[in-house]
């Protein structure tokens, strides 16, 4: 895996292309639950889920990884850390 | 003063009057009033004062209101009929006391075991840790079973429990419950806030994330929660002058005086009643109309059950928002009716697309969306109507699903095709605006009116009913 910032960078990028429209993902801090906060809805997990397993080989259900774990930037970081040989 | 209250949650000032000792008197009152207004179980009412002046033991004397819920359900009405007093002890023998003492220690004891199991889950034997929902549910559906041969209250009230409790068992499979106890999970499964089979504020996790941990948090909660319920009664107003106004109910005073100016256009359930000729113009109205009456009556629900939730302390989100304004098909199925989506989406939509990584992308949410939108939506509603699950009336069971499985077969082919449309535009980072969004929102309200003509009550409406009434919207 690349470096934590980058690893970081590249989600927000990627979390900005499924946000809810008007939402901003400047200053969400790692903790922060993006479905609560209304940056994202809960069907648009299924493309983070999609993200992390064609894009980092995540296997979430082999990795015990609930879609509960993923509805913060820390959380999908965990991840794709845990996964990664 | 519309403004003010709008965003009293927002304002510093308010929040910090709130805090006072004379605010919080007047957020209480205030509060009172509403809920009264609302008629809100009297439980609430008193929970809401307790919980003012104890915040930090909110979760516990919620549990207590809980204990007082499940006592009361089984109370024999008799008891509050003060006038007949006398002939009413006579009346209720001791079978109707021993009834109202085996539903009560019944579910009391069924609701602990289903907390004691959820806290001691590793312990719980391989089969049950492994496919908890699975075992969940198929106790419950015997419960109720049993429930409709023995007529027994407390087995009855499975449905209500059935979705609180997945949750719950969700919960501790995840291992989020340890470090918990009985008084963080007796608070939503018999909930003072109210609510139907559909948990509003969903589980533990939600409610935990959501709860105010500071003076300043549970005054901005409780001035949202204001907000709700006074949201709640414009919105009742707008609907009984729609009754008035548009269908010519005259049934309420506003209706009696309104009467002169109605339109006096039949609802769907009066065109499918009696299909008598009306003008094409006036069939579609009533099947937007149903629409516009349908949200504002889940709006209303909605907004008094979250606004009581704020009230304790719990900011959640509201159950509807803004519906009618939605751009596609899937985003009105997050606003119309929040905390059943998240349901749906949570115990089915998620799993489903889990275990179905062998499909393609899109096949992948096609079946996920299958498995929330049709199969858990009719699961949830042939479970909750028990007369017809259990009552041996084959063909009003039939009746009653056929019209419900081509509604949430069209739902989520609808939401499928949605989906992918939106995240085509998300990635092309373009949405509709101007012309383009009054298109956009027209064409959800087509899609919902036509599909919820297939859910009008009564269910004896049969599919030949319903379908000629599309049908005639055709002109034909």
């Amino acid at each position: 895996m690349s470096d934590p910032a980058h690893a970081r960078e590249n989600l927000v990028r990627f979390l900005g292309t499924i946000a809810r429209p008007g939402q901003s993902l400047d200053g969400v801090a790692d903790d922060v639950n993006l479905i609560d906060a209304g940056v994202i809805d809960s069907l648009a997990m299924v493309q983070i889920i999609v993200h992390l397993e064609q894009g980092h080989a995540v296997d979430l259900l082999a990795g015990g990884i609930d879609p509960a774990e993923l509805s913060s930037i820390g959380g999908i970081l965990r991840a794709i850390q845990r996964s990664t040989p | 003063m519309i403004a003010l209250l709008l965003d009293a949650h927002e304002r510093r000032d308010a929040v910090a009057a709130v805090q006072t000792a004379g605010g919080k008197a007047a957020v209480w009152a205030a509060g009172a009033v509403l809920l009264v207004w609302h008629d809100v179980h009297a439980l609430m009412i008193a929970a809401f004062a307790l919980v003012l002046v104890f915040p930090e033991r909110r979760r516990w004397l919620l549990m207590l209101a809980a204990f007082g819920l499940i006592a009361g359900k089984f109370l024999p009405n008799a008891i509050f009929d003060f006038s007949a007093w006398p002939e009413a002890f006579a009346g209720i023998g001791g079978q109707r006391w021993a009834h109202f003492f085996a539903s009560t220690v019944i579910a009391t004891v069924v609701i602990l075991a289903l907390v004691a199991a959820a806290l001691r889950f590793e312990r719980l034997p391989a089969f049950v840790r492994r496919h908890p929902l699975l075992v969940l549910h198929a106790l419950l559906l015997a419960a109720l079973a049993l429930g409709a041969v023995t007529r027994l209250q407390a087995l009855l009230l499975a449905p209500y429990l059935m979705w609180r409790a997945s949750y719950l068992l969700k919960t501790a499979a995840s291992g989020r419950a340890a470090g918990t106890s009985m008084q963080d999970h007796l608070f939503y499964l018999v909930p003072v806030f109210g609510g139907t089979n559909t948990p509003y504020g969903k589980g533990f996790e939600y409610l935990d994330r959501s709860e105010a941990r500071s003076a300043e948090a549970f005054a901005r909660s409780q001035l949202a929660g204001l907000k709700l319920l006074v949201l709640a009664i414009v919105l009742t107003f707008l609907l009984a002058l729609m009754d008035a106004l548009v269908h010519g109910r005259t049934d309420t005073p506003l209706g009696t005086s309104l009467a002169p100016w109605s339109l006096a256009l039949p609802t769907v359930a009066d065109l499918l009643a009696s299909p008598a000729a009306q003008p094409l113009w006036a069939r579609w109205s009533s099947l937007y109309l149903d629409l516009v009456h349908v949200t504002l009556r889940m709006a209303i629900w909605g907004h008094v059950i979250v606004g009581c939730l704020r009230l304790l302390g719990f900011n959640v989100f509201r159950n509807t928002y803004r519906p009618l304004l939605s751009r596609s098909i899937v985003e009105f199925w997050n606003r119309f009716y929040y905390y059943f989506k998240e349901l749906l989406v949570e115990l089915f939509f998620y799993p489903a697309f889990y275990r179905s990584r062998w499909a393609s992308p899109r096949l992948r949410i096609l079946i996920a969306i299958l498995a929330a939108a049709f199969a858990g939506n009719v699961y949830f509603h042939l479970v909750r109507e028990r007369e017809l699950l259990f009552g041996g009336d084959g063909e009003a069971l039939v009746s009653f699903l056929v019209p419900r499985m081509i509604y949430c077969g069209l739902l989520a082919l609808g939401i499928w095709l949605s989906m992918l449309r939106q995240q085509e535009r998300r990635r092309q980072g373009t949405s509709p605006t101007g012309f383009a969004a009054l298109r956009a929102i027209a064409g959800v309200w087509t899609f919902y009116g036509l599909i919820h003509l297939w859910i009008v009550s009564p269910f004896e409406f049969g599919v030949a009913q319903r379908w000629d009434f599309l049908l005639s919207l055709a002109g034909l």
